[in-house]
């Protein structure tokens, strides 16, 4: 199913609502969020929208799906109430927000930026609660429990125990050689996979015991033969199934592909999209897939520009046992 | 043959314990040829030495028995003598195969021979050892008429015949036989009964071959010879089981289209010209077995561009979806570099990796976004600057009302903002703030967007008068005025301008080349806590009050930097600016990204795509320091006179005489010239007092330098070396010194100045060819100046045509045939020696390369390492300049190797540097050389890839097998390099065996970590001198070092060095590894070693073999070693 109203501009996120299977909230580079009802009508509607001043690099959902979070280029966090329209303005880094997830167990938003820095903010108060200096440039965040990957430039992973920001819990380099581009924690909470921009997807695990890093492995995906050359296309987007624990990839090539990350198996790929894939989400009964297409971040191009009509937010119902692993 | 007349009996216990490698004669073997042959095995290097020095006279008598009245009876000889003496059969030593095809082919058309016993005797020995189509080649005999008098040539045809199942054929040939009265009938009607016998007994089986052996040649056909053989057996039911017969070379193709087919195996050569006009039997050749099986050897062929077909796995259903792809999404601008794996289809990264790793900053790498936001110029915007100017309101109040607010709902939300672009202080102006780290600066904005830059651009081309005069400038505010609110990014640009073009005109003209790194400085800056809301409002009535003063400033900067961006306007004028600004370096200062040097090490997250200009020779490996200017003089820094630490003091005897010790003063006056302070001298020892240790060393005998630490290279202690030789050098063949001035260096570099300048112009006078002559007790030499092939600044080589040899040859072909003693005494002459030969030119002169060259070749005596060594002829020593002949080879060196490697493997497609299995190759070529050279005491002193030139010698693929020896068997003795340049070379010999050297030159990363840490060393000049060459091998760039503190701790002892290259992922890493420890970490191998001293030979022995092992067993993977070896022959020899 197509979304009806899609951004204007390229998709930087989406996200479903941790408790709403219809609720897809998503994030454009024509600075706006948009959050949409993906049950309403035949193509869903589009529930609110709400601006930044620049572009908007990330969103997701707060406490409740009446705390809305965003972040953009305009170095700015956001919170947004679509019930009332409020806007709140969290806090300010001294650079473009490029990552941010909320954490449930210190219901803390959790931001990182180009400008070195993890933040933490309490949407409550609302205020910055604490701030924590990176060594490189941050690309993604992903949270689960009380656990903080925070991916940076430089191929430079840090563990956070969200508990505890004062050091990093584990510092670790990406096992991929290219540059990270999306990480994400798994369901369960053991590990997280993380993506490049060459075509590769890792997958780790937190538990910094031998044998646990053992099983960490990394695949190859997301290319495609032209002209008897293997072209490698990064990786934009990983989402992991909210019950299955299997995770789904994204590339540049327009293709969403779908793992099993225990038994190292590729589970399907979809149909290509017409547009290089920039984000995805499972809803949380695991029955929706969202997927944003548009173009201009295949090659990262640095004038990509994104025809309105390329940008797409697909809404896939997951057919019976679809996503499930193997031998689940 | 098999009885051995001769009386002393042989003992067989010797031939038994070789039975297995004596290949077995149907005419037998003389035991006691074979126990001499044999009982000589003990040394097999010397008997190979002989048996080369006999073959080598062979050849000789060969190439002169045209003039013989039985040219036939020395090949016999020939053969017969290398069937004796190598019993084991054909070899690459024997060569046997190649002597019995070029013998029986020498006088295919010598009727003197058709007939003749011996000669069908040697056809009949190749075609029964050695052809792969015996009965191909007998009817190719019987086409030629070979034989065909001779009852030998029947009864073995025939007993061929009968041996593979062709009875009747065989009957019919012993007919033929007969009714052609060969000699002798009465044996060849015997065989025939005994035949006619054996076939009552075992009649021809029912399904054999019916038709005739040998087929009549029809005039027509042989007129016009058909693809196929003609000779023997090609009628149908023949084609089969000699399939070989259909790959048979034919130099006449005048092809049948019916026979289109077999035009695929003619040869490529046989050229239309080739159409035999003349009457020819219609089969040429039979060709040599090589030549014949051709088409079973795969041709070597680069791997780059192959694509391997894999199996089985499933394809992604793209194709259709494809063409759907190239409609709807952008066509990728960027084709990125395609790297290929071996084995794995070649890949290439869909993203444009220059962009995310920005060569030209030290920035990090940029993620999409960044790309995108600053493609969209939304990067490196100060929103909180922005947000603050919002709060000022009184500033913006007049500003506002004439902002054309966008319909946009957030716009009217929002309170206005504009763009502050604060220029920088003016003392920045015009530099390039590419570290840009200067953060005490204030607070600078930089708005960047596409509009902003087609300002720029349309501001250079307006005509200039325009922006001066003031009636323009305030139409220009006003334009700023109008619209400097937006920033947005939507396409409207056509009336979007900046607020502020002129201060963004000068950031962009300061900073055109330099964009993101001033970007990178917003990321560095804003950590820097914001300036306050007054120094805001101070840096904008800065801005606003000088904003005319900056304009004109900015007219007169535009005029002067218009040159430098000259071409950039007028490509595109004012239209879509390319975004692309990265891409476009041009800060008119200190811009040389692309010559930048190998090891200028790059951060490590951006040296994935390392430039690939290729390696420029580095002669002075040393850069001459300021202590010793006297570069000019000495060849290298290093070989300055040190006289602090010789004993005898400023009291040098002279060991050359009078002359040398003239030219030594005159190398002390010219090259120690004042600008080097006295106590310089010194000061490399400072630490350490040498002199204290010497009177110590002063009582042991024996070696000729007793100091336990000095420097190696020193002028003054080789003098003294060279003096106190024993024996002398002037005992040495071929070395002579000269009384006098020689003073023909500068005529030589004028004439081969001249030969560089006409090379490039075509014109010019012809410069006469400098001759120098020696004149020297036997005759001396005389050589003829050629041109330079080696640029050394104080030692150029030049390739010099050696008269004397020259007109030997000559001579020799108006020799008369009947003088035989005369040749005798030229081929003597010219024995070693060949017409084209090196001369290096050095002045001042110095003997010490010729002595180390020398002892080299001496100590290794009849070894491969010696191989390895670039002969040396002859020495001339002048008072002003000095001769070193040395044999020419004219196939590069590794460092040409290693240019063509990144020329002709340059991605995309390739790695831009060598195959790993040719590194492995030519390093165990070095490794054993030097691993020899050390044994025997000697040090190169100046180990790099250009003093290495490659020692391929031509070999034909019958002497060479494509199985890597590494015994150096099967011609891989012939392939491998040859050491030059010893003019640094230390004999430890002279030395104390507990010497330690000290260099006083300034040292690089080129230089073994001992020599960088004023640490002493001893051969550890030459174990990182290998590691430079492996590594710049493998990775196409100089080598770099790092230390790692060792797990003991402290001391640095305990430190060790690893180099910072990874290895890729396919290479054999342990090898390399294990290789590099032990080269950059000598110290820590010594334990095994005879004293537990360096050299580290054990260690060094054991890598190599590991290395060895490994080649030996895939050395045939892929294109193969020979493959490769080949290939790079090509290559250099195309390179001249």
């Amino acid at each position: 199913m197509t979304q009806g109203n899609p951004p204007e501009d390229a998709i930087s996120a989406l996200t479903f609502s941790p408790r709403n299977p219809t609720r897809l909230l998503v994030s454009s580079w024509d600075k706006y969020v948009h959050l949409y009802d993906t049950n309403a009508g035949l193509n869903g509607s589009k529930l609110t929208a709400f601006p930044h001043a620049a572009p908007v690099l990330d969103c997701c959902f707060g406490e409740t799906d009446g705390v809305l979070f965003s972040g953009g280029l305009d170095w700015l966090v956001k919170l947004f109430d679509p019930e009332t329209g409020k806007e709140t303005t969290l806090g300010t880094h001294d650079g473009g927000v490029k990552s941010i997830c909320y954490n449930t167990e210190i219901k803390a938003l959790i931001s990182g930026s180009w400008d070195h820095t993890v933040r933490l903010f309490d949407p409550r108060s609302p205020r910055q609660t604490s701030k924590h200096p990176q060594p490189h440039k941050i690309f993604s965040t992903s949270t689960i429990n009380h656990k903080l990957v925070v991916a940076m430039a430089s191929r430079s992973v840090y563990l956070y125990d969200v508990r505890n920001m004062a050091e990093p819990w584990q510092r670790r380099e990406s096992s991929l050689k290219f540059m990270t581009r999306t990480v994400r924690c798994m369901p369960n909470g053991q590990g997280y996979a993380s993506s490049s921009i060459e075509g590769r997807v890792a997958v780790e695990f937190f538990d910094a015991s031998d044998e646990s890093q053992k099983r960490k492995y990394a695949f190859k995906c997301h290319r495609q033969v032209e002209g008897g050359v293997d072209v490698v296309y990064p990786v934009n987007a990983l989402a992991f199934h909210p019950v299955y624990g299997t995770f789904a990839s994204g590339g540049g090539d327009g293709i969403v592909s779908l793992w099993d990350g225990m038994a190292k198996r590729r589970l399907r790929q979809y149909q290509k999209y017409p547009a290089s894939i920039a984000a995805l989400s499972f809803s949380n009964n695991g029955k929706y897939l969202a997927v944003g297409s548009s173009s201009g971040f295949e090659d990262g191009s640095e004038e990509g520009t994104c025809p309105p009509e390329s940008v797409k937010i697909l809404v896939r119902e997951l057919g019976e046992g679809e996503g499930k692993g193997k031998g689940q | 043959m098999a009885g051995d007349a001769s009386p002393p009996t042989t003992s067989f216990d010797d031939i038994e314990l070789h039975k297995e490698n004596i290949q077995p004669l149907a005419s037998g073997r003389s035991a006691r040829a074979l126990a001499q042959v044999l009982s000589a095995r003990a040394s097999p290097v010397v008997l190979r030495g002989e048996l080369a020095v006999k073959q080598a006279e062979f050849e000789k008598e060969l190439k002169t028995a045209s003039e013989l009245d039985d040219p036939f009876e020395v090949w016999v000889r020939y053969v017969s003598w290398t069937v004796e003496n190598f019993p084991s059969g054909n070899s690459h030593d024997s060569g046997l195969l190649n002597l019995l095809e070029r013998a029986t082919r020498e006088f295919l058309h010598e009727e003197q021979y058709k007939n003749d016993p011996r000669y069908v005797k040697l056809w009949i020995q190749y075609i029964q050892n050695h052809s792969d189509a015996p009965r191909e080649a007998f009817a190719y005999l019987a086409r030629h008429n070979i034989g065909q008098r001779l009852a030998l040539f029947y009864e073995e045809f025939a007993a061929l015949l009968e041996s593979i199942g062709r009875k009747n054929q065989a009957t019919e040939i012993y007919q033929m036989g007969i009714e052609n009265n060969a000699r002798p009938v009465d044996r060849l009607v015997r065989k025939f009964d005994e035949f006619k016998q054996r076939l009552e007994h075992n009649p021809p089986a029912a399904d054999e071959p019916t038709s005739p052996a040998l087929r009549v040649v029809r005039p027509a056909l042989a007129a016009k010879p058909l693809g196929g053989g003609l000779g023997g057996g090609t009628s149908p039911e023949d084609q089969q089981p000699l399939p070989q017969s259909q790959s048979r070379p034919q130099p006449a193709p005048t092809k049948k289209p019916a026979r289109q087919k077999m035009a695929v195996f003619s040869d490529a050569d046989a050229g239309p010209s080739a159409k035999a006009t003349k009457e020819t039997t219609g089969w040429e050749e039979i060709g040599t077995r090589e030549h014949r099986s051709k088409e079973n050897t795969m041709e070597s062929k680069p791997f780059t561009g192959q694509t391997l077909k894999q199996e089985g796995g499933k394809k992604p259903s793209g194709g259709k979806l494809m063409v759907f792809r190239d409609t709807s999404l952008p066509q990728h601008k960027f084709i990125g570099p395609i790297t290929t794996i071996p084995g794995k289809r070649p890949e290439r990264v869909a993203v444009n990796l220059k962009l995310l790793y920005p060569e030209e900053s030290n920035d990090e790498e940029l993620s999409f976004e960044e790309l995108q936001a600053i493609g969209r110029g939304l990067y490196g915007i100060n929103w909180n600057m922005r947000r603050e100017n919002e709060v000022g309101e009184v500033v913006e109040a007049a500003r506002r009302n004439r902002i054309q607010v966008k319909s946009r709902v957030f716009e009217e939300k929002r309170a206005p903002i504009t763009v502050k672009t604060v220029m920088s202080p003016s003392p920045n102006k015009g530099k390039i703030r590419r570290k840009g780290h200067s953060q005490n600066s204030e607070p600078t904005m930089t708005f960047h967007t596409r509009a902003a830059t087609d300002e720029i651009y349309d501001i250079f081309n307006q005509p200039l008068q325009l922006s001066t005069t003031p009636g323009d400038e305030e139409s220009y505010s006003e334009g700023e005025e109008f619209d400097g609110e937006d920033y947005t990014m939507t396409t409207q640009v056509g009336e979007r301008s900046e607020q502020s073009e002129g201060a963004d005109a000068e950031e962009d003209d300061d900073d055109a080349g330099s964009v993101k790194s001033e970007w990178s400085d917003f990321a560095l800056r804003q950590n820097a806590p914001t300036e306050g809301e007054e120094g805001v409002e101070g840096v904008y009535e800065e801005e606003t009050t000088e904003t005319q003063e900056k304009f004109e400033k900015l007219a007169i900067h535009k005029n002067e930097k218009l040159a430098v961006f000259h071409d950039e306007p007028e490509q595109k004028p004012a239209s879509r600016l390319p975004v692309h600004k990265i891409k476009i370096p041009s800060p008119p200062e200190n811009f040389n990204p692309p010559r930048l040097p190998y090891n200028a090490g790059q951060p490590p997250n951006q040296n994935r795509l390392p430039y690939m200009t290729p390696i420029v020779e580095k002669t002075e490996s040393f850069p001459p320091t300021t202590a010793r200017r006297r570069a000019e003089h000495a060849k290298t820094p290093s070989r300055s006179r040190m006289p602090d630490i010789i004993d005898d003091g400023p009291a040098i005897p002279s060991p050359f005489g009078e002359i040398i010790n003239n030219s030594g003063k005159s190398l002390i006056s010219q090259s120690d010239p004042p600008l080097v302070p006295k106590e310089r001298e010194r000061k490399p020892f400072g630490a350490k007092p040498v002199t204290a240790v010497k009177p110590v060393a002063k009582a042991i005998e024996e070696p000729v330098i007793q100091d336990l630490q000095c420097n190696p290279m020193d002028e003054a202690l080789r003098v003294q070396i060279c003096e106190k030789l024993s024996p002398p050098l002037k005992t040495y063949e071929g070395f002579h010194q000269h009384a006098g001035k020689f003073n023909k260096a500068a005529e030589i570099r004028k004439y081969s100045k001249a030969i560089a300048r006409k090379d490039g112009e075509k014109t010019g006078t012809i410069v006469p060819e400098p001759m120098i002559d020696f004149v020297t007790g036997d005759g001396g030499s005389s050589y003829t100046i050629k041109r330079e092939i080696g640029k050394g600044a104080f030692a150029p080589v030049y390739l010099a045509e050696n008269n004397t040899i020259a007109d030997a040859e000559e001579e020799m072909d108006d020799l008369d045939e009947d003088d035989t003693e005369g040749r005798a005494e030229l081929v003597k002459k010219l024995t070693g020696r060949k017409r084209f030969e090196a001369i290096k030119m050095e002045h001042p002169p110095s003997p010490w390369e010729f002595y180390i060259m020398r002892q080299s070749i001496r100590r290794l005596g009849v070894s491969r390492a010696s191989e390895s060594v670039l002969p040396v002829h002859e020495m001339h020593l002048f008072a002003d300049e000095g001769y070193l002949i040395l044999s020419y080879r004219d196939q590069g060196t590794i460092l040409d190797l290693i240019n063509i490697a990144k020329v002709d493997k340059a991605p995309p497609g390739g790695t831009g540097v060598m195959d790993e299995v040719l590194v492995m190759f030519l390093s165990v070529e070095l490794l054993r050389t030097i691993e020899a050279l050390h044994a025997r005491g000697i040090l190169h002193g100046d180990l790099k890839a250009d003093n290495c030139l490659i020692r391929f010698e031509n070999l034909p693929d019958t002497t060479w097998s494509a199985r890597y020896r590494r015994d150096g068997s099967n011609g891989w003795d012939k392939k491998g390099i040859s050491l030059i340049d010893f003019g640094r070379g230390i004999d430890m010999r002279l030395f104390h065996p507990n010497v330690q050297f000290i260099a006083d030159w300034k040292t690089d990363t080129q230089d073994c970590a001992e020599m960088r840490e004023m640490r002493p060393w001893t051969y550890q000049i030459d174990y990182h001198g290998l590691a430079a060459i492996i590594h710049t091998m493998l990775f196409g760039k100089y080598i770099d070092t790092t230390a790692e503190q060792g797990g003991l701790g402290g001391g640095a002892g305990a430190r060790k060095y690893r180099i910072t290259s990874t290895f890729k992922r396919y290479w054999q890493t342990d090898i390399w590894n294990e290789l590099f420890d032990v080269l950059l970490n000598p110290g820590v191998y010594t334990a095994d070693e005879v004293g537990g001293m360096m050299p580290v030979g054990k260690a060094m022995r054991k890598v190599r073999e590991g290395m060895e092992q490994w080649l030996e067993g895939n050395c045939e993977k892929g294109v193969g070693l020979k493959g490769v070896v080949r290939r790079m022959e090509g290559m250099l020899a195309k390179r001249k």
